[in-house]
């Protein structure tokens, strides 16, 4: 089975935020479907997103951080920058509220993504997190395989006229700017057609800009064997009335 | 497309304010609403801003579809917040990417709801 695109979605930004939504929808017949967001704070003194939920004033499903028992979330003390991949598998279907709050007033910045044909877990080398200083180019050499699908999200702390722009090859999922002075949260994806993934950033054009990125490669659900292959593993059916059923 | 004061410097009482609707020229793919910080420093002060978007003129808002995603947006904000050097933070904003934009029958409107105590500030559009 093959990780398809459902949806992408621009998400939100706010400044002065305890917490943003947005809607998105999931497709009704989402097989083997999974939900990511991806977010990013900035202010005076580093700010957690405390709970990501899909189907706020519903369902209220929380979302995960945690990737192979590893806490995405990503710290740059130097700005106080925090960002943060969570996700959710399966997703109910329809258009429902992402909800992210932070812990305290904030620039806050997420967007979303929803796919199908994942078996909700991920490669063992994920997540990858790197804090960078002055920089100009982030990118990451993902650990990813064939068939894999890569989900990054970018913090930014920002000088002036600075923007993030996704690698050429990249897709992009939400890119959110609060302005100059605050922060941008940005993410992408790409396909898996080998043993590692560059996910890159330019546009970090004034060489003083700290950034966060995290990067998860999702792995393929296993397709259901077919029925007429489960019935040839039975090499020898016992019939009634033959001599080795009495 | 300049920016338009969608609520006058005032003093606003508890309750809840619908600004707009607005038409959203063919071609802006941003939006952003910002109220002014500097009177909202009372951390009694709790406001709830919304985007709503129309494709059809104002007939419908946020129709669930995936082209009006992601429509409503909204933020929650306390008074007395900070800017990153301590002082009080100038604007409160809330924001996001406008889809369809070559549709001319685009409409935005905002409600904020205002709880706690009354809101003394002006409210900015941005559409870009």
């Amino acid at each position: 089975m093959s990780i398809a695109i459902d949806s992408r979605n621009a998400g939100a930004k706010s400044a002065g935020a305890t917490s943003i939504s947005w809607t998105h929808t999931v497709g009704a017949a989402l097989v083997s479907g999974f939900l990511h967001v991806g977010a990013s704070t900035g202010s005076g003194t580093a700010v957690s997103i405390s709970a990501v939920v899909w189907d706020s004033g519903g369902a209220n499903t929380g979302l995960s951080k945690t990737v192979n028992a590893v806490d995405t979330e990503l710290t740059d003390t130097a700005n106080n920058l925090k960002t943060s991949w969570w996700w959710l598998a399966p997703p109910a279907a329809g258009a429902k509220t992402i909800l992210v709050t932070a812990a305290s007033s904030c620039e806050l910045e997420a967007g979303s993504s929803s796919w199908s044909g994942c078996a909700g877990t991920f490669n063992a080398a994920s997540p990858q997190k790197t804090n960078r200083g002055a920089n100009t180019n982030p990118t990451t050499t993902v650990t990813s395989a064939v068939g894999e699908q890569v989900i990054d999200v970018i913090g930014v702390n920002l000088g002036s006229g600075v923007t993030a722009v996704e690698g050429a090859s990249q897709t992009l999922i939400f890119n959110q700017n609060n302005g100059p002075a605050t922060s941008i949260g940005a993410g992408s994806d790409e396909a898996s057609t080998g043993a590692t993934v560059t996910m890159d950033w330019t546009g970090m054009t004034v060489n003083t800009n700290d950034t966060n990125q995290i990067c998860v490669s999702l792995i393929p659900a296993v397709a259901a064997a077919p029925a007429t292959a489960r019935r040839s593993s039975r090499p020898f059916p016992f019939r009634p009335g033959s001599p080795r059923s009495r | 497309m300049a920016d338009t004061v969608v609520l006058p410097q005032g003093t606003y009482p508890i309750g809840t304010r619908t600004l707009g609707p607005a038409t959203v020229p063919v071609g802006v793919t941003q939006i952003e609403l910002a109220l002014d910080g500097a009177a909202m420093t009372s951390p009694a002060l709790h406001v709830s801003m919304a985007l709503d978007l129309s494709l059809d003129g104002g007939s419908t808002w946020n129709t669930p579809h995936p082209q009006v995603d992601p429509f409503p947006v909204t933020m929650t904000l306390d008074g007395g917040a900070k800017d990153r050097q301590g002082n009080p933070l100038p604007k409160y904003t809330i924001g996001t990417r406008l889809p369809d934009p070559s549709n001319a029958n685009r409409r935005v409107r905002a409600v904020v709801i205002i709880s706690g105590t009354a809101l003394t500030t002006s409210g900015t559009l941005s559409l870009t």
